[in-house]
């Protein structure tokens, strides 16, 4: 947990003199690879200026949507510039997209190949690195992976990040069918807590805020593009919003950059359930919410038993009582004309509440003053913020978009990340969309609305991401000693991604999680667990143990340290790539319309000789043999769309990436647009329309599950499994009745660590993104511009926050140098900033810095680093999710002259 | 004739600093210069505090106190309302950045060696930046003039700056301060920065 302990103990200097091939491989000036770029500089001095601009699209945030242009001259490329004729940013750039030239002239990139001829590995270890051909890193790995499909291709492991490919490539998302491993892990899981809510009530992986229609909007630790500067149409939205008058109430212990443009609620860390449950609360006693809505849109009106389940009826259908005539009926009765959303309801003699009922039962607790002495925020403003919430909902009225009549309720309750991955985080971000669908808001104009075109399933008359039955079968399937995979999800039920805890634990130990195989091959690829994750004793372990790990590497950051062999990776800008376009997050109409793909292929040619991920994936693919070659080409072809069209791939054949992405291209876009049609034009885009942006159009009869029925139902199985088999979730020895508990239909508040008080930790740290780095994005850490503008300009610089009362409460000032350790034993040193910015109980830490890795450029290596004050330990991270809390107990004092 | 100016709507604002490293990437200048930036403040206390942005840079004013200061005439003003520096004149006195009220000005050193100085070979982007850079001048914000030449590239049938295209939610607006659209935001309150110091700047802020 330390961070300190696992500080390098050599200077840069001493480091590079000590390995002398590394200095080749890193070619800092060597002039070893320089290669092209001084052709090109040559070609400069000859005084004739050629020059061109090449469509390209960014590659700096998690789903990159936006179009550029690079101007060329003479071979060197010397401006970026926004699209202006691209529908998505109109020409505009983040201030990330804008620094791109700094990820592409990056001296200290990843140059060459090599292995390591150190076998001992660790982060203040040197890997003596030899360099060798391209050819030869290649031979290395495709023999283990061809040795482990051979063996057990269950022992290769696939970890992926959000450093670079994961949105853009398909052999990221199928990487495992290729290769035949159940096995993946996800630096970027733990702290992403933020899909379950949105596929429970828009079948969408993400959802997005129509802020092109909302009039009032309440943030719960949620960035709407303003903190991430999104120029694909984020920014733009939320500040047209504001030219129009929308209010924003940000609910958040730090006063983000939207802040500045609404009202702050500081809120304690943690305390986002009691708000959203008070909020629920005040709209069912206050009778402010949309009825109309619940009886037809959602479960709410569903009989339940004693125990919470649905009351079926003799064909297992669930029922309904029907006020205009008394009776108790199916859900899908066709006499059915207005279900009743309170019981008592009469059916064979006993008497059953519904859904409703329940709900309302349940967050009867939560008063505005209960609220209070949970979240800090005075009753007064929770009960003003909720009614004002209401009225702008507008329940009743309609908007006619392009001929398309909706319901028109321009209001939103939007929950992020920073509420999503506090305790009780996963069940704040669904109460919170119950509050959204008590007033109505939810699929409709100036609502929360679906981002990809969701499936829509329904199950029992209840829009599910998956039917149940099938759901829990495949659960129980999974459920068998020993696990046959390594994700953990077998007891964390509800986890979305792999738990990274299970994963890497399961590398070290792996009977303490149920496994009887070890990991022989590791393959991380934009992938920093040792930075992106707390617990990074347990990373190194793990890393530590795995005989063979390789990567494509672009920067010699800590997952590369612990490589045996590297291949260096094309830049950002330099990689033959395709995206479709598909904004997140929050849109306005015209951003929701637009979809098309984006393409792009080096401006300049490439700098070194680099490797792309796509390449090599096809390469080690058809080495490995005939299945792992037929399932390349079979299931690429499915994850384009390909199967039935003329430009199916063929199992037996060999292709290229190019020749792969020219089908896919013809298929989406059309036969006359195929690959050098993108070359030329970049990008291509069509206009959906209006209903497929609004999931009220689409979602059909379908009733959204303000009652939870489903997780209880996911909870009870995990239960049944973990008796069967005498198990219990690594770190729950003997407190199962914790897991259990997290599986509740309704509204709870659970007491948990974060809300605990009375020790030596009387403060709590949180974190955000800040424009010039979100998730370190495009090589963000070591560019050069953003990082000057974070050291520089921004007001959330490298230095920790304090409230001024905290301040001078403790002695500490401005400037002082600090240690901050938390209730995990996890410590780090920083530099403080006082500023009422940020609520009196807490400290902020801006993004993250303090990279460890000796060798990346030595700006990454400063600001403090934050995820290591946090807990991914068994026992400590969400059971039912997988996720971590963002934030901890923590204790300050001044460090030592 | 044309007279260029820009009107910066702070309500559309979000202190992102894309402008910032547009503009810097654009210009290649070199480590600690900015053309123009965010200025960010704190506002209010606690817990009614809440941050400010402020873009700034070269006004571009219709009085330019720096320009009649120089000495040598290296600070013109263009008929178009551009104030420049020509490097060739510029005996790098620096009597202008002294008399420019709003700091918007940077001065050449010599020290080229860029944001890698502990690296020997400069990368292929520094050296091509390296062209335009004269040691002991004064370096300012030219709002893009080489755009404006070229008339391209073209936002609603105007050239635009790197600053102006690039910010995410268009707080920046550039064109012809005597049209019509830009009139009608100065009508609407938009002032000019300093306005004691006499300056005219073509530099207007909308309020918040």
């Amino acid at each position: 947990m330390d961070a300190t302990k696992v500080l390098p103990t050599t200077t840069r200097r001493s480091f590079l003199k000590g390995s002398a091939a590394l200095a080749a491989a890193l070619a800092v000036g060597s002039g070893v690879t320089i290669g092209a770029a001084e052709a090109l500089a040559e070609t400069n001095a000859g005084g004739e200026n050629e020059e061109k601009w090449v469509k390209s699209f960014c590659g700096t945030c998690i789903f990159t949507n936006c179009g550029l242009e690079v101007k060329v001259v003479n071979g060197v490329a010397v401006e970026v510039r926004g699209d202006l004729d691209h529908p998505v940013n109109q020409g505009t750039m983040c201030p990330r997209g804008a620094a791109q030239l700094m990820n592409l002239y990056n001296p200290y990139r990843c140059k060459v190949a090599v292995k390591r001829t150190n076998p001992e590995k660790g982060l203040d270890v040197d890997p003596q690195w030899q360099e060798i051909s391209n050819d030869e890193a290649k031979q290395i790995i495709f023999d283990k992976m061809k040795e482990v499909q051979e063996k057990d291709p269950r022992r290769l492991m696939f970890m992926y990040g959000f450093g670079d490919t994961l949105h853009e490539s398909p052999f990221t998302k199928i990487f495992t069918a290729i290769f035949n491993t159940p096995n993946y892990a996800m630096s970027c899981g733990p702290l992403c807590e933020v899909h379950h809510a949105p596929t429970m009530y828009n079948n969408t992986f993400i959802d997005r805020v129509d802020v092109g229609h909302c009039n009032y909007l309440i943030t719960l630790g949620r960035n709407m593009g303003a903190s991430a500067a999104f120029a694909s149409g984020p920014s733009r939205a939320m500040a047209n919003a504001w030219k129009r008058g929308m209010k924003t109430v940000v609910v958040d212990p730090h006063c983000t950059n939207e802040a500045a443009h609404g009202e702050w609620l500081p809120m304690r860390p943690g305390g986002d359930m009691a708000f959203v449950m008070a909020m629920a609360r005040i709209l069912i006693t206050e009778e402010l919410c949309d009825y109309e809505f619940l009886r037809t849109r959602t479960n709410v009106p569903y009989l339940v038993v004693e125990d919470g389940d649905y009351l079926y009826d003799a064909n297992g259908k669930p029922l309904m009582l029907d006020e205009a005539d008394g009776k108790v009926k199916a859900y899908d009765d066709p006499t059915l004309v207005k279900p009743a959303l309170n019981g008592p309801a009469e059916y064979e003699g006993k008497s059953y509440d519904t859904a409703f009922d329940r709900i309302a039962a349940a967050v009867e607790v939560a008063t505005p003053e209960w609220a209070e002495e949970k979240t800090d925020i005075a009753a007064a403003d929770i009960l003003r913020v909720t009614r004002e919430f209401a009225k702008e909902a507008r329940i009743g009225e309609t908007i006619t978009l392009e001929g398309v009549t909706l319901p028109y309720r321009p209001v939103c309750l939007a929950t992020g990340r920073g509420a999503a991955n506090t305790m009780q985080g996963m069940r704040t971000y669904l109460v919170a969309d119950m509050v959204n669908c008590l007033v109505g808001a939810l699929g409709v104009p100036g609502s929360m609305v679906h981002v990809e075109w969701p499936k829509f399933e329904v199950d029992n008359g209840v829009i599910l991401p998956e039917p149940i039955a099938p759901y829990l079968e495949k659960q129980t399937q999974a459920f068998t000693i020993p696990f046959n995979d390594y994700t953990g999800k077998q007891f964390s039920a509800l986890a979305r991604f792999p738990v990274l805890t299970t994963a890497m634990g399961g590398i070290v130990d792996p009977e303490k999680y149920f496994l009887d195989y070890d990991i022989d091959v590791l393959f991380p690829i934009g992938s920093n667990a040792f930075m992106a994750d707390s617990s990074r004793d347990l990373v190194v372990k793990a890393f530590q143990k795995v005989p063979f790990i390789y990567t494509l590497a672009y920067s010699m950051d800590e997952t590369s340290m612990f490589c045996d062999v590297l291949l260096p990776e094309p830049s950002s800008l330099e990689r033959t790539q395709c995206k479709p376009i598909e904004e997140i997050m929050t849109a306005d109409l015209q951003s929701m319309r637009t979809g098309g793909l984006n393409f792009k292929s080096s401006p300049v040619e490439l700098l070194y000789d680099t490797v792309q991920y796509e390449d090599l994936i096809i390469e080690m693919a058809y080495y490995c043999g005939p299945k792992t070659s037929a399932n390349l080409n079979m299931i690429t072809s499915g994850f384009f769309k390909l199967m039935g069209t003329p430009y199916a791939m063929e199992p037996t054949k060999k292709y290229t990436w190019e020749d792969m992405l020219d089908r896919y291209f013809r298929a989406t876009a059309g036969d006359e647009k195929g690959l050098d049609w993108f070359r030329e034009n970049g990008h291509w885009t069509y206009e959906r329309p209006v209903e497929e942006c609004y999931d009220y159009c689409i979602q059909g009869v379908g009733r959204l599950p303000l009652y939870n029925q489903r997780d209880m139902m996911v909870g009870r199985n995990l239960k049944k499994n973990c008796e069967k088999w005498n198990v219990e979730q690594p770190g729950w020895e003997g407190r199962m009745d914790e897991v259990y508990a997290e599986y509740t239909p309704v509204p709870e508040w659970h007491d948990n660590w974060l809300t605990e008080s009375g020790d030596e930790f009387d403060m709590f740290c949180v974190n955000w993104k800040i424009s010039p780095r979100i998730l370190a994005l495009g090589g963000a850490d070591e560019n050069a511009w953003l990082r000057e503008v974070c050291e520089f300009l921004e007001f959330d610089d490298l230095r920790i926050q304090i409230n001024p009362a905290a301040a001078e409460a403790r002695g500490l000032k401005d400037g002082d140098k600090v240690i901050v350790e938390s209730q995990f034993g996890g410590t780090t040193e920083g530099v403080l900033k006082v500023t009422g910015l940020m609520r009196i109980d807490c400290l902020g830490f801006p993004a993250q810095g303090g990279h460890v890795a000796p060798d990346m450029n030595p700006v990454a290596r400063r600001g403090t680093t934050y995820n290591q004050l946090l807990s991914a330990d068994d026992g400590n991270y969400f059971t039912e999710s997988g996720s971590i809390s963002i934030a901890s107990r923590v204790k300050i004092r001044k460090a030592d002259k | 004739m044309t007279r260029y100016g820009m009107i910066i709507d702070l309500e559309r604002c979000i202190g992102c600093n894309a402008c910032t490293i547009a503009c810097k990437q654009k210009h290649a200048t070199l480590p600690g210069v900015f053309w123009t930036k965010v200025n960010v403040s704190e506002e209010g206390t606690y817990p009614h505090a809440f941050k400010k942005f402020l873009p700034t840079q070269c006004n571009h004013c219709e009085n330019p106190t720096c320009m009649h200061v120089c000495p040598t005439g290296a600070t013109y003003k263009r008929e178009d309302g551009l104030v420049l520096v020509d490097q060739d004149k510029c005996i790098g006195c620096r009597y202008c950045m002294a008399a420019c009220p709003y700091e918007a000005r940077s001065f050449d050193f010599g020290d080229h060696s860029g944001y890698f100085p502990e690296i020997a070979e400069k990368t292929a982007y520094e050296k091509a930046g390296d062209a335009d850079r004269v040691k002991g001048t004064v370096t300012k914000c030219k709002f893009c003039s080489d755009r404006i030449d070229a008339n391209s590239p073209l936002k609603n049938g105007v050239p635009v700056t790197a600053c102006a295209q690039v910010c995410p939610t268009s707080a920046r607006i550039f064109g012809d301060l005597d049209s019509p659209e830009m009139q009608k935001c100065v009508k609407e309150g938009a002032y000019q920065p300093r306005p004691d110091q006499r300056t005219n700047p073509n530099i207007y802020y909308l309020p918040k």
